[in-house]
C-alpha cells in the first residue's frame, strides 16, 4: 500500500468524536484558561506562560488523544482484518507514525489559531515579544516524541486503560527520579538520572533548555527506541 | 521492511536535525542575552530604583553583595548567620551589603518579636517589589524562581555572578568574589 494511500484512509478515520474532543478540548483549554485568569485573577499572563501552558496541555491531549486513536485498531479485530484487507504489517506502524503526524499537525494549527485569539484577549501581540521563533519548532518535536511514546505504550499493553496507568506508574518513578536527581545534583554537580527520565527531556524539547548534546542524542534514541519496539511487536504480535 | 525502516531512519535523522537546530538557537539567544546582562551596569540601575527609599544609594566603585530573601524562607534564614560574619570582616571595605524582601516592615517586625535574638546585617529594604523584579530577570537560569538569590556586582557596576539557594557552597563563592577586594584594602593600608 502507498504512503498517499495511507494518508488518505487516516485522515478519513480521524472523522469520528474522539478527534472532535481532542481537538475541541485543547482550543477551548488554551484560549479560555488564560483568558478566564486574566479576567478573574486579574493577573496578566506573559507569552512565555501561555505558550507554556499550551504546551502542558497539548502533550497530555496528545498522549491521552494518540493513546486512544491507536487502540482502536487492537479492538474488533481491526488489526487482524486490516492484515486480510491487504495491509502488511509495516503499514500497520506507518499508519501508526501517520496517526501521530495528524495529531501533531492538528496541535500546531490549532495552537496557530489559538495566538492570535490570546494576544487580542490579553491585550495585543506584544506578549509574545520575548517568544523565540523557534517555539514552535520545539512545540512540534516536543509533541512528536510524546505521540512517539503513546504509540510504544499502547503497542505494548493494546487496551487504553493499562497504556494511561503505565503511563502514570512511570510518572511516579520518573518524579523519584527527578527528586534523586536534584540530590545528586547538589552532591556531586551531575545527574544520571535524568537520562532514565524521558518524559522530562521530551518536555525539555519545547524551549530547549536545560539541553546539552548528550540528552539530544539521549531523546533521539529513546525515540528512535520506542519506534522499532513498536515495530518489533507489530511484527510478532498474533492478531 | 526495507521501506518501514528507511522512513524511521528519516523520521529519527530529520528530529536529530530540527531538534540540534532548536538547540543551537537556543543557545545563541541565551548566549547574546547572557553578555547582554553580564555587561550591563547593575549599579547604576540599583541606584535608580533606590531614589527614595531608606537606602542611600551605591557610590562609585562600591562592589555589591545582594541579597533577596524572605523570613518565611527557612534555607534564607539559615544562612543569614554566616551572611553576616562576611558582611562584619568586610565592614570597611568598598563593599555594600543589601538585602530585599518583598513583605512589609511589620511582618519583619512580627518575626523580630518572635525571634529576639535575630538580627541580619546587611542593608535593608522591605516592600522592595521592583528592585526584586529587577534582580530575579538578572537570574537567568532559575528566572527568579526560587530565593534565596545572591548577586555578586563588580566594582565597575557589571554583574559578575548570580547564586541560588543557600549552602556552603553559596558562601564559599561569596568568599572568594570578596577575596580581591580584601587584598585590595590590605595593600592600600
Amino acid at each position: 500500500m502507498s504512503l498517499a494511500q495511507m494518508l488518505k484512509i487516516e485522515l478519513f478515520k480521524i472523522k469520528r468524536f474522539d478527534f472532535y474532543l481532542f481537538a475541541g478540548l485543547y482550543l477551548f483549554l488554551i484560549v479560555a484558561i488564560p483568558i478566564g485568569i486574566n479576567a478573574v485573577f486579574k493577573q496578566v499572563l506573559d507569552g512565555s506562560n501561555t505558550l507554556g501552558f499550551m504546551h502542558s496541555v497539548s502533550i497530555k491531549l496528545m498522549l491521552f488523544g494518540v493513546i486512544v486513536a491507536q487502540a482502536r485498531e487492537y479492538s474488533n479485530d481491526v488489526n487482524r482484518k486490516k492484515i486480510l484487507n491487504g495491509y502488511n504489517r509495516d503499514d500497520l506502524f506507518i499508519a501508526q507514525l501517520i496517526i501521530v503526524g495528524i495529531y501533531t499537525l492538528t496541535i500546531l494549527l490549532l495552537s496557530l489559531l489559538a495566538m492570535p485569539a490570546i494576544a487580542l484577549a490579553l491585550g495585543g501581540f506584544s506578549i509574545y515579544a520575548q517568544t523565540p521563533s523557534f517555539w514552535i519548532l520545539g512545540l512540534v518535536l516536543s509533541n512528536l516524541s510524546w505521540g512517539v511514546f503513546a504509540t510504544f505504550l499502547i503497542n505494548i499493553f493494546k487496551r487504553p486503560l493499562w497504556a494511561v496507568l503505565a503511563f502514570l506508574g512511570y510518572v511516579f518513578i520518573e518524579f523519584i527520579f527527578k527528586i534523586l536527581g536534584q540530590f545528586q545534583e547538589e552532591k556531586h554537580g551531575w545527574n544520571l538520572l535524568i537520562y532514565f527520565s524521558p518524559m522530562e527531556l521530551f518536555n525539555r524539547l519545547n524551549t530547549f533548555e536545560n539541553l546539552t548534546l548528550g540528552l539530544l542524542l539521549t531523546i533521539v534514541g529513546y525515540v528512535l527506541v520506542f519506534q522499532l519496539v513498536s515495530l518489533f511487536i507489530l511484527k510478532r504480535r498474533d492478531f | 521492511m526495507k521501506r518501514t525502516i528507511t522512513l524511521i531512519l528519516i523520521f529519527t535523522l530529520a528530529f536529530f536535525g530540527l531538534s540540534y537546530f532548536g538547540w543551537k538557537s537556543f543557545e545563541k539567544k541565551a548566549d547574546i542575552q547572557r553578555t547582554e546582562t553580564y555587561n550591563q551596569n547593575v549599579r547604576e540601575k540599583i541606584n535608580q530604583l533606590l531614589v527614595d527609599r531608606q537606602i542611600p544609594e551605591v557610590g562609585q566603585g562600591d562592589a555589591l553583595v545582594l541579597n533577596v530573601w524572605a523570613t518565611w524562607c527557612g534555607p534564607c534564614i539559615g544562612e543569614i548567620s554566616e551572611l553576616n560574619l562576611i558582611a562584619k570582616e568586610y565592614k570597611d571595605a568598598p563593599v555594600r551589603f543589601l538585602a530585599f524582601s518583598n513583605e512589609t516592615m511589620q511582618v519583619w517586625e512580627v518575626f523580630q518579636n518572635r525571634r529576639p535574638e535575630f538580627r541580619f546585617d546587611y542593608e535593608l529594604l522591605f516592600e522592595a517589589d521592583e528592585i526584586i523584579s529587577f534582580l530575579s530577570s538578572l537570574d537567568l537560569e532559575n528566572n527568579g524562581h526560587s530565593i534565596p538569590i545572591h548577586l555578586l556586582i563588580n566594582s565597575d557596576g557589571t554583574l559578575e555572578k548570580v547564586i541560588t539557594g543557600a549552602s556552603e557552597a553559596t558562601i564559599l563563592q561569596i568568599r572568594s568574589f570578596l577575596e580581591p577586594i580584601n587584598q585590595k584594602t590590605a595593600s592600600i593600608e
